[in-house]
C-alpha cells in the first residue's frame, strides 16, 4: 500500500532529484528533464523547485542557455519570500508586543534560523503556533491590528469556536499571510500534543522578535505531516524541508519513533521517509523505516489514505477513517468516564443515550436546527463540573462545561448546549455525532480553551 | 546627494537582509520592501560597514591602492549607501580601529554597481520565466522594459 499520488512523479520527480539527490542521480534527472521539458512550458509548481536546482546548476549544466533565467528564478523566490515576511512583520510584532509566545513552523521555522533557505524554498505564508490558551487573544489582537480571517470557513470556525475542529486560522493583511496555529497539525489536536514540540524548540531572535523554532526531529515530522496533506498540487517544499532536516544530522530517530507512536502517525511518516530514502538517498536508518512500518495499523492507513486525498465535500469513507483515528487518539489518555443517562433533544424528539454513543442528527439538520441540547440525568453529585465533548467528522468538534445541580428539585442533572451550524455540516455526509462526558479537569486530552461554562 | 557627517561612524542597517547569488548580492529593506542588487565590489564595500566605520576613513582605507577614478566610485557608492539607508549612523558605537579593512587590489577591482528597485511588490509581478531578459534573468525585463529607480 503506497501513498503514490502525493509523491512527485514525472517532471517534478526529476526536478526534486536534480535539486537534492546525490550527484550521479541528480545529473541524470536533470538531463532527462532538459530533454523532455521546456522551461517556457513549465508549470509553477515545478518552477518553484528551480530555486533549489539553481544552487547546483553550476555543475549540473554550467553552460545552460536557460542559466540566467534559472538564477533569476532563485532570486525571484527569495524576493517573494521576503515580501511575504515583510508583510507578516506587523502581525508578528503585534503578537510579540502582547507577550504571546510564537513557535514558527515549516518554512518560517527554517527562515528564522537561516534566511538563505528562501533561496531554495518559497515561503508563502508564516505558520505560527501559539499556546492554545492564548490563541483567542492572538486572533483578536491581529484582527484589531487590521488583519482579517481569510474566507468563510475561517470566520465560521471563529464564530462557533470549534477549536478542536481545526488546527488554526488563516489571516491576511495586504501581502502578509499568517497561519495562526493552535495545534501544530491537523491530526493531533488534543491538549498536550504539542508540549514536546514546545519543550524541544530553540529560542532565536529573528528580525528583533523572539520566536521558537522546532528541533530537527520536529521539523522532519511536521514537514511530512503537512506535506502529505496539503501538497495536493504537488509542490515539493515538504521534501526540501524534510531532506534538509535529515541532512543536518540532528534528527533524533528514537524520538521520531516515539512521536510516531504517541501521535499515531507512523503510516504517514513511513510513506514520507520511504520517499526521501528511495528517491533521494536520504540517510534514514533502515531500522526506523522498519519500525514505522511495523507500527502502522490498517486504521492509520485508512486515515492516511484519505488524509492525502482530502477534498470537499468529505465523503463517508473519509469521515469513518478520521473518526476511527480521532476516537483512538482521544482514548489514549485515561479519562474517567461519568456513568449517566442522557436525554438529548434532537429536533422535537428526546433520545436516551449513554457515553460514547452516537446521535443521529439527520432530522435536526433537515429541520434547520442549530442547537443541540444535551441533558444528563443524575450524572454526578451536585457541584461536580462536567465536560461534554462531541465528535463530528471524526474530530472533536466542540466541548462545553456545565455544573451538576438540582435546581428544579427533580434530582441532579446538567445541561450542555452545543451549537451546530448546518452550513458546516452540509454536504459532508454528516448524520451522527458522538458524545462523550467526563469530569472537568480530569482530562488533559480536552482542548480546554474550547470549553465554555454554561450561562 | 546627501552630505555625510564626516566624523560619524556608520554601520549596516539592521533592517536590511542580504543574500549572495553567485556574482550578485541582493539586499532587501524589510521595512519598505525596496530591493537592491549589488554587483562588482559594491557588496564588499557595504559589508565593510558590518563594523562601524567613518565613511571617509573607510573609503580611504578600502581604496588606498586604487586609481583616482575608482576611489571616487567607492566614495560615491558609500554616499549612496547612506542615502538609501543601507548604512546608518552608529549611535554611540565607536568606529572600528583603522587598518582592519582589506584593501581592494587595483588589478582585480571591479567597479561597484548598485541597482535599486523601489517596489518589491512590483518586481514580484514580473513572471520570472517569460517576462525577463534571457541573458540577465529576473528581475530584468527584456530590452525596453525598465523598473529601476
Amino acid at each position: 500500500m503506497t501513498l503514490i499520488p502525493t509523491m512527485p512523479i514525472g517532471p517534478l520527480d526529476l526536478l526534486v532529484k536534480a535539486a537534492l539527490a546525490p550527484p550521479p542521480v541528480a545529473e541524470a534527472a536533470w538531463a532527462e528533464w532538459r530533454k523532455g521539458y521546456a522551461l517556457d512550458e513549465t508549470p509553477w509548481n515545478e518552477v518553484r523547485l528551480l530555486g533549489a536546482v539553481a544552487q547546483r546548476i553550476g555543475w549540473l549544466e554550467p553552460d545552460a542557455d536557460i542559466l540566467p533565467r534559472i538564477r533569476g528564478i532563485q532570486k525571484f523566490l527569495y524576493a517573494q519570500s521576503q515580501l511575504c515576511l515583510v508583510g507578516a512583520m506587523g502581525g508578528l510584532r503585534i503578537l510579540a508586543e502582547a507577550g504571546i509566545p510564537m513557535l514558527f513552523l515549516k518554512g518560517a521555522g527554517r527562515v528564522a534560523v537561516d534566511d538563505g533557505i528562501a533561496r531554495e524554498r518559497l515561503v508563502r505564508d508564516i505558520d505560527v503556533l501559539v499556546p492554545i490558551d492564548r490563541r483567542d487573544e492572538a486572533c483578536a489582537r491581529l484582527i484589531a491590528g487590521g488583519w482579517h480571517l481569510r474566507g468563510y470557513w475561517q470566520v465560521l470556525w471563529r464564530d462557533f469556536n470549534s477549536l478542536a475542529g481545526h488546527h488554526g486560522w488563516s489571516l491576511s493583511r495586504g501581502k502578509g499571510e499568517i497561519d495562526l496555529h493552535h495545534f501544530s497539525n491537523n491530526l493531533n489536536r488534543l491538549i498536550g500534543d504539542d508540549d514536546g514540540l514546545w519543550a524541544r524548540s530553540a529560542r532565536v531572535t529573528w528580525r528583533g522578535i523572539e520566536v521558537h523554532v522546532p528541533s530537527a526531529t520536529d521539523n522532519l515530522l511536521l514537514a511530512i505531516i503537512h506535506g502529505l496533506r496539503w501538497s495536493r498540487d504537488l509542490n515539493a517544499d515538504w521534501i526540501i524541508d524534510g531532506f534538509r532536516a535529515i541532512s543536518s544530522g540532528a534528527v533524533d530517530w528514537a524520538l521520531l519513533l516515539a512521536e510516531a507512536r504517541r501521535r499515531r502517525i507512523a503510516t504517514l511518516l513511513h510513506a514520507g521517509l520511504s520517499y526521501l530514502r528511495d528517491a533521494l538517498d536520504a540517510p534514514v536508518p533502515p531500522e526506523t523505516i522498519a519500525a514505522l512500518k511495523a507500527m502502522g495499523t490498517r486504521r492509520q492507513w485508512n486515515e492516511a489514505h484519505f488524509y492525502t486525498r482530502v477534498s470537499l465535500p468529505f465523503n463517508l469513507e473519509q469521515n469513518a477513517a478520521f473518526l476511527a483515528m480521532a476516537v483512538e487518539r482521544a482514548g489514549d489518555v485515561d479519562v474517567p468516564e461519568v456513568r449517566h443517562q442522557a436525554t438529548i433533544t434532537v429536533g422535537s424528539r428526546d433520545v436516551k443515550l449513554g457515553n460514547w454513543q452516537s446521535i443521529d442528527i439527520t432530522g435536526m439538520l433537515k429541520q434547520g436546527g442549530t442547537r443541540l441540547t444535551v441533558h444528563l440525568d443524575a450524572p454526578a453529585a451536585p457541584g461536580t463540573r462536567l465536560v461534554g465533548i462531541i465528535f463530528i467528522l471524526g474530530m472533536i468538534f466542540d466541548c462545553r462545561e456545565a455544573e451538576v445541580s438540582d435546581a428544579e428539585g427533580q434530582g441532579p442533572g446538567c445541561t450542555f448546549t452545543f451549537v451546530l451550524h448546518p452550513t458546516l455540516l452540509a454536504g459532508r455526509g454528516v448524520s451522527r455525532i458522538v458524545l462523550r462526558v467526563t469530569e472537568a479537569g480530569s482530562a488533559p486530552v480536552i482542548p480546554w480553551g474550547n470549553v465554555h461554562p454554561e450561562q | 546627494m546627501t552630505q555625510l557627517r564626516t566624523d560619524a561612524a556608520f554601520h549596516v542597517n539592521s533592517r536590511i537582509v542580504a543574500e549572495n547569488f553567485d556574482d550578485e548580492t541582493v539586499l532587501i529593506d524589510v521595512d519598505n520592501g525596496v530591493y537592491f542588487s549589488m554587483q562588482g565590489s559594491a557588496a564588499a564595500v557595504w559589508r565593510a560597514f558590518e563594523t562601524p566605520q567613518v565613511p571617509a576613513s573607510a573609503c580611504a582605507e578600502l581604496a588606498a591602492d586604487l586609481p583616482e577614478p575608482d576611489r571616487e566610485a567607492v566614495a560615491r557608492l558609500i554616499a549612496e549607501l547612506a542615502e538609501r539607508n543601507l548604512i546608518v549612523e552608529a549611535e554611540a558605537a565607536p568606529p572600528a580601529p583603522a587598518g582592519l579593512l582589506s584593501r581592494f587590489a587595483a588589478t582585480s577591482f571591479a567597479l561597484p554597481v548598485l541597482g535599486v528597485f523601489t517596489d518589491l511588490a512590483d518586481l514580484i509581478a514580473i513572471d520570472p520565466v517569460h517576462e525577463v531578459d534571457d541573458q540577465a534573468g529576473w528581475p530584468v525585463r527584456p530590452a525596453g522594459g525598465d523598473n529601476q529607480a
